[in-house]
């Protein structure tokens, strides 16, 4: 694995090296868009929409539209002054209960890795932690952006789970029709509701059994063309001749 | 043997070629990797069997460590290091079962460190070659090294053909594991050097896009030593990815040159060093992922 942030963590009067490490990854099939004529690639070009010249990105502001056509405009440097200083360090402002972080905050997982030579007091924090069963409260800066998360104890190492900030979960209230009265429920619709439940429950998730189809359809359709020509116009597939070292071989032994 | 450095070779010229006191092999163009336990782990200690579903079925004997370098051989049957890059670079699961077919890799081996129980450090390398016979069996996807005593018909062969190079290898010596070592030798055919990417020049016309040159350097006994620029050898599409690459390392720019951080290295093929360090006419191979910038070093062109 290759690590996406390198840096410290900060605990009590240590600072602890450490790497990150992208936990999840997506499945899905990125596909490039082709001219159907030729097979060559699509490309993008920025371009201005009331001139129709390209533009560089030197050349490029940021704007926020307020009404139509009416821009508040923030310069590179405006935006620059803005940014977050990275000081690598993930610095942990408190611990608290596992339970205290509703689901709803999680949204990306990175592995936190020892860096080889400091693997002691990597191991003492997953350690008093996972024995306490608390998740610490961090903060720290990647790519220019500040980011609140956890850290807790897991299998083998830690893991740091980046949380959303209050203000971007929105309010369950807002739901149409959330407000409803707890309806009053009959005893036998709650006999064979129970029933359900228990007919479907099991003690243990096989979490590996639900698959994404579509995704593993296409899978099965491309390694389907993989067996026959690639479309390409500029290469042509040559017959492969023999190897440099089964050459070599073959020449000693005439 | 749970972990091992491998053996790193020191230069030498082509007048070794013909010494009775070492047997040859070609040097070939891909990564290093030693196997154990059922890994493969480069030089920068990473497991990188992962990306080699060809390599499954590898028929080496348990408990054995074995040392090689993995290859694609291109439509010419020699080795490509661009080809072997395309393997590297992808860490998507399908990518990785597609292009294994595509360009299918070659573990190539020429030394057995470990046979079942039997420590082989300090036997004889001709001995080690022979355990290494019983250790695998070749197949599609394994191959034991090509070993002659003809050196001159090797270099020949090797020159005719335009691969890298030549190995030499000191008849009856020891193992060192993680030592530049004189009892394996490189006479390199053509000139190549790993550096780190210090940074870019601005590009101009068709590359204003993108970039220039690179600026690279190299370690001399712990100084950085800057190398000028190479500005040639990449394809359209390894400029753009190399450029967005770079961007994401920007320190800051001075006069011509935005400098980024020192974390990506490259081999550059080139004529010769010039007096005042200078590569001559030096041409981009590509990225290297197993080597880390600290061990890029310029001494054993010095």
């Amino acid at each position: 694995m290759k690590s996406v942030w390198k840096g410290y963590l900060g605990f009590g009067l240590v600072n602890i090296p450490v790497s990150l490490y992208t936990a999840t990854e997506q499945n899905k099939i990125n596909f490039h868009l082709l001219h159907k004529d030729d097979n060559e690639r699509i490309r993008y070009n920025r371009v201005c929409s009331e001139c129709g010249k390209k533009v560089q990105w030197d050349d490029i502001v940021k704007g926020l539209e307020v009404g139509k056509d009416e821009y508040y405009v923030l310069t590179k440097e405006e935006i620059n002054e803005m940014k977050p200083e990275g000081d690598e360090l993930i610095e942990i402002h408190e611990f608290v209960n596992r339970r205290e972080i509703e689901p709803i905050y999680l949204t990306k997982h990175y592995y936190i890795g020892p860096i080889s030579g400091a693997e002691r007091p990597y191991f003492l924090l997953k350690g008093t932690i996972g024995s306490k069963d608390k998740v610490a409260i961090a903060t720290f800066v990647m790519r220019e952006k500040k980011y609140l998360c956890m850290i807790q104890d897991y299998k083998k190492g830690l893991l740091l789970s980046l949380l959303h900030y209050a203000d971007e979960i929105r309010d369950i209230e807002n739901v149409p029709n959330i407000d409803f009265d707890p309806p009053k429920l009959k005893e036998n619709e709650i006999e064979l509701a129970d029933q359900l439940i228990e007919k479907l429950s099991n003690t243990q998730l096989n979490i590996q059994k639900y698959k994404d189809t579509y995704t593993e359809n296409l899978k099965e359709a491309i390694k389907q063309k993989s067996k026959g020509e690639l479309i390409s116009k500029r290469k042509k597939k040559t017959e492969k001749t023999e190897d440099l070292i089964a050459s070599l071989k073959a020449s000693v032994e005439k | 043997m749970k972990s091992i450095e491998p053996m790193l070779c020191k230069k030498a010229n082509s007048k070794i070629l013909a010494s009775n006191e070492y047997f040859f092999q070609p040097k070939l163009d891909g990564t290093r990797a030693l196997f154990i336990e059922g890994k493969l782990i480069n030089r920068r200690g990473r497991n990188i069997r992962y990306r080699y579903p060809e390599f499954k079925s590898l028929e080496i004997k348990n408990e054995c460590v074995i040392d090689g370098e993995v290859v694609v051989y291109n439509e010419k049957g020699l080795p490509d290091f661009k080809l072997l890059q395309s393997r590297e670079q992808t860490s998507n699961k399908l990518k990785i079962e597609l292009l294994s077919k595509r360009y299918p890799a070659t573990y190539v081996v020429f030394d057995c460190l470990k046979y079942k129980d039997k420590d082989l450090l300090t036997v004889p390398v001709e001995k080690r070659l022979e355990y290494l016979e019983k250790a695998v069996i070749e197949g599609n996807n394994l191959q034991i090294i090509f070993s002659t005593e003809d050196g001159k018909f090797l270099w020949d062969k090797i020159k005719s053909m335009g691969v890298e190079g030549v190995m030499a290898k000191k008849k009856g010596s020891r193992y060192h594991p993680g030592k530049r070592s004189k009892v394996c030798l490189k006479i390199k055919n053509l000139n190549t050097i790993d550096c780190i990417i210090l940074g870019y020049t601005k590009g101009e016309g068709k590359r204003e896009n993108t970039f220039g040159a690179l600026r690279i350097g190299a370690y001399n006994e712990g100084e950085l030593i800057k190398l000028g620029k190479v500005g040639t050898g990449w394809t359209d599409q390894e400029l753009i990815d190399l450029k967005r690459k770079l961007d994401t390392l920007i320190i800051n720019e001075l006069d011509d040159t935005i400098y980024v951080k020192k974390e990506l290295v490259c081999e550059v093929e080139f004529l010769e060093l010039t007096d005042n360090l200078e590569l001559r006419a030096p041409s981009f191979k590509g990225l290297r992922y197993d080597k880390e910038p600290k061990d890029c070093s310029i001494k054993e062109y010095l």
